[in-house]
């Protein structure tokens, strides 16, 4: 006969999540933060694995010019890079012009779920090895805020830097 | 697989309690993530800095954009004066196949499916992975080339 044993964990008592109290299934307040990080983690995920094909098949544009032969390499994937780097309206900044392309936006778009991904990852490898498992909800936190940062920086480095680049050897 | 070779050492952290055969793949699926997070960021330099710097360095006799995404002549330039840029990307196009189906896998492990099932996603998803290696090696390789 084999002993049965039931593990409560701290997260199932913090929460409360029991199935005899069932309207607080409905409750989006009932759930801990780590049931959001995971449940995050996963559509990311999703949503990134969606993005690579997107990614893939955009890349493989490059193929078709070399593959037929048709004149000058890559023709046809420029002319769609140039289209995506177009900005959609004219705001007379060149900055927010070169925010409000179609490319830019899929560029935001996976570097916050890339980076709300990776994380939350570390996150989860630094509590595998024991590293700030007693302080889950700031670790969180303290990465969120770090992401955003990050995504931040990213987002106007993309923007700026091949002007500063440019700008710097044209001038020098 | 292999629990009895970690048993002593640091590594036994990594391996879950109850489980015995899994964990091979759940340890590759957190190397592999952890290798992800430098590839991206070397693919995040690559892309949108260097390819900047191959814009102001290279004679293109198209007209390209100074911003946002890369073009096919800063791509190809990037390819032909980094020798190791195409065997990183190799590198990172295996890694993220591994990491996205390996994820792909867990997902569906959630949803309880039977053995035979999931050993015939197992292999599609194998078959995918595969295909899309080779795939990238070819992309890559005629890039240069043309």
């Amino acid at each position: 006969m084999t002993q049965e044993t039931t593990v409560v964990e701290d997260s199932q008592l913090e929460t409360g999540s029991k199935a005899s109290n069932f309207l607080s299934w409905f409750n989006p307040f009932s759930r801990g933060m780590g049931m959001y990080a995971w449940l995050f983690q996963r559509i990311t995920g999703l949503c990134l694995l969606i993005y690579v094909f997107f990614h893939i098949s955009v890349i493989s544009l490059m193929l078709l010019d070399p593959f037929l032969g048709t004149g000058e390499a890559g023709r046809l994937y420029n002319t769609v890079v140039h289209a995506m780097n177009q900005n959609l309206f004219d705001t007379g900044i060149e900055l927010l012009n070169h925010m409000l392309s179609f490319g830019f936006f899929m560029d935001a778009g996976v570097m916050a779920l890339g980076i709300y991904h990776g994380a939350n990852g570390i996150r989860v490898v630094l509590f595998d090895l024991g590293i700030g498992i007693r302080r889950q909800k700031t670790v969180f936190w303290i990465f969120l805020v770090l992401g955003v940062i990050s995504w931040v920086l990213g987002l106007l480095l993309i923007a700026t830097l091949p002007g500063i680049v440019i700008g710097g050897y044209i001038g020098g | 697989m292999g629990t009895e070779i970690f048993s002593e050492s640091k590594f036994r952290k990594f391996l879950p309690k109850h489980s015995k055969k899994s964990a091979f793949w759940w340890v590759l699926q957190r190397i592999t993530g952890v290798m992800l997070f430098f590839l991206i960021l070397f693919h995040m330099i690559m892309n949108h800095y260097l390819s900047a710097i191959a814009i102001t360095n290279a004679d293109f006799n198209t007209i390209v954009d100074t911003y946002g995404l890369a073009s096919f002549q800063a791509v190809q330039w990037k390819m032909l004066n980094f020798p190791l840029y195409f065997w990183i990307s190799i590198l990172f196009v295996v890694t993220v196949v591994f990491h996205m189906l390996n994820g792909f896998r867990t997902v569906t492990l959630d949803l309880a499916p039977g053995r035979v099932s999931k050993r015939l996603l197992a292999i599609v998803l194998l078959l995918i992975g595969f295909l899309l290696v080779v795939y990238a090696f070819f992309l890559n390789s005629t890039v240069m080339v043309a």
